[in-house]
């Protein structure tokens, strides 16, 4: 494996267009930085992954999760709520490419790649949600091992 | 804290924290959190993104509040100030005045300036337009169209049209400006520019909440948030449909 300049232009491009998205949901002084930083982890590991040759939706599927735990272990931190930092995290994962090539397919009467590009977005939408879940189910479950009665021993 | 006040505080504390981006599991568990910390245990919470209903039970003698919520503004960072003012809540217990005036301070805490936004709008759709390919050009041009839908985006939540209109509106808005620059010239592969300029408007927040609110077990409010997500994303591709493929014969 490789790590290039593109993965680092990558990951801080989407940086500062998390920057900018904090901005719109109102995140402000440190949280602001560490939530768009989750952009950049997002961004580098789909970049590494992608060089890799793994499929999009498997790549989704594991940015989805890291950005996930990242969120998590944040808001336990900062003391904050995780979709603070997970809303601005996972949106470079978004299909927002695909929205638009499905859509320029369908305007061009191409049926079949329309078709092919939908189910596409929504596959990736439901590995960014998959991922999530993962997660979230993962810390339920802790929480729920934690509160079990424990035998003591005398 | 007699119920009438209690029921009073927790449903102004759900209808704020579900106007500015909490996700529904959230807004129920800290009301039932809140009202159990006073010693009021025969608690009914129920809330759905525009709507929270609770019931607090006092003596045998119920007390319900219904608050819908009418316009919704993400913001993230009074979500964080309520739910520490929450926690706050359950541990010191204030009095029902301790809490509203703590209520009224959040909603004063500050917010970024109308020109922050704006260019916050151009930073996002400017850094993705370069993110998908595009070069420094189209980065512009995407930028301009960023401002031109946080511009539209203003206006059109007055219209209460709904999410799909709403979207559509900015996403023609967006598309025409896209198609402009291109015809004149100056970004000529438009598609990176409307795509740098769609990330502003693609469904994060809904589609984040609406999965968490499915783990949370709560599908009614999931189902919901992520139909919203649904029609947000196809008022976005309708709009830009529409004005590509009108406009496309400018832009050769």
């Amino acid at each position: 494996m490789e790590i290039t300049g593109d993965m680092f232009i990558s990951g801080g491009l989407t940086f500062a267009a998390a920057i900018g998205f904090g901005i719109c949901f109102n995140i402000r002084g440190a949280n602001l930085f560490a939530a768009s930083f989750g952009a950049f982890i997002c961004a580098f590991i789909e970049a590494v992954m992608t060089e890799e040759g793994f499929s999009e939706v498997f790549v989704c599927f594991i940015a989805s999760t890291a950005v996930t735990v990242y969120s998590e272990i944040l808001a336990k931190r900062l003391r904050c709520p995780v979709p603070m930092f997970l809303i601005v995290s996972i949106i470079p994962l978004v299909p927002g490419s695909y929205i638009y090539y499905a859509m320029m397919s369908c305007i061009n009467g191409d049926l079949a790649d329309f078709g092919k590009r939908s189910v596409y977005t929504f596959e990736i939408a439901g590995a960014i949600a998959l991922g999530i879940f993962l997660v979230t189910f993962a810390i339920k479950l802790m929480k729920s091992f934690k509160k079990l009665p424990v035998k003591k021993n005398r | 804290m007699n119920g009438q006040e209690l029921a009073g505080a927790v449903s102004r504390f759900g209808a704020m924290m579900l106007s500015c981006g909490g996700e529904i599991n959230r807004v129920e568990d800290s009301a039932a959190r809140i009202c159990a910390a006073y010693g009021y245990n025969d608690v009914g919470v129920f809330a759905i993104p525009r709507t929270l209903i609770i019931t607090v039970t006092e003596n045998g003698v119920p007390v319900t509040r219904l608050e819908n919520i009418k316009d919704k503004t993400v913001n993230l960072d009074r979500v964080a100030r309520l739910n520490a003012l929450s926690r706050f809540i359950c541990r010191v217990r204030p009095d029902a005045d301790c809490i509203a005036r703590r209520l009224d301070n959040i909603e004063k805490s500050p917010v970024y300036g109308r020109y922050s936004v704006i260019a916050a709008y151009f930073l996002s759709a400017a850094a993705y337009a370069m993110f998908f390919g595009g070069g420094i050009r189209e980065a512009f041009a995407a930028g301009m169209a960023g401002i031109a839908v946080r511009l539209m985006s203003r206006f059109s939540s007055k219209t209460d049209a709904g999410v799909f209109f709403e979207n559509l509106l900015c996403a023609v808005v967006m598309s025409a400006c896209a198609m402009l620059l291109a015809a004149c010239g100056f970004a000529p592969r438009y598609d990176k520019t409307i795509i740098g300029a769609l990330m502003t408007l693609v469904p994060g927040v809904t589609l984040t909440n609406g999965a968490r609110d499915f783990i949370a077990g709560d599908f009614f409010a999931g189902t919901y948030t992520l139909i919203e997500a649904l029609l947000t994303a196809l008022g976005i591709a309708a709009g830009a449909a529409v004005t590509v493929g009108l406009l496309r014969g400018l832009a050769v």
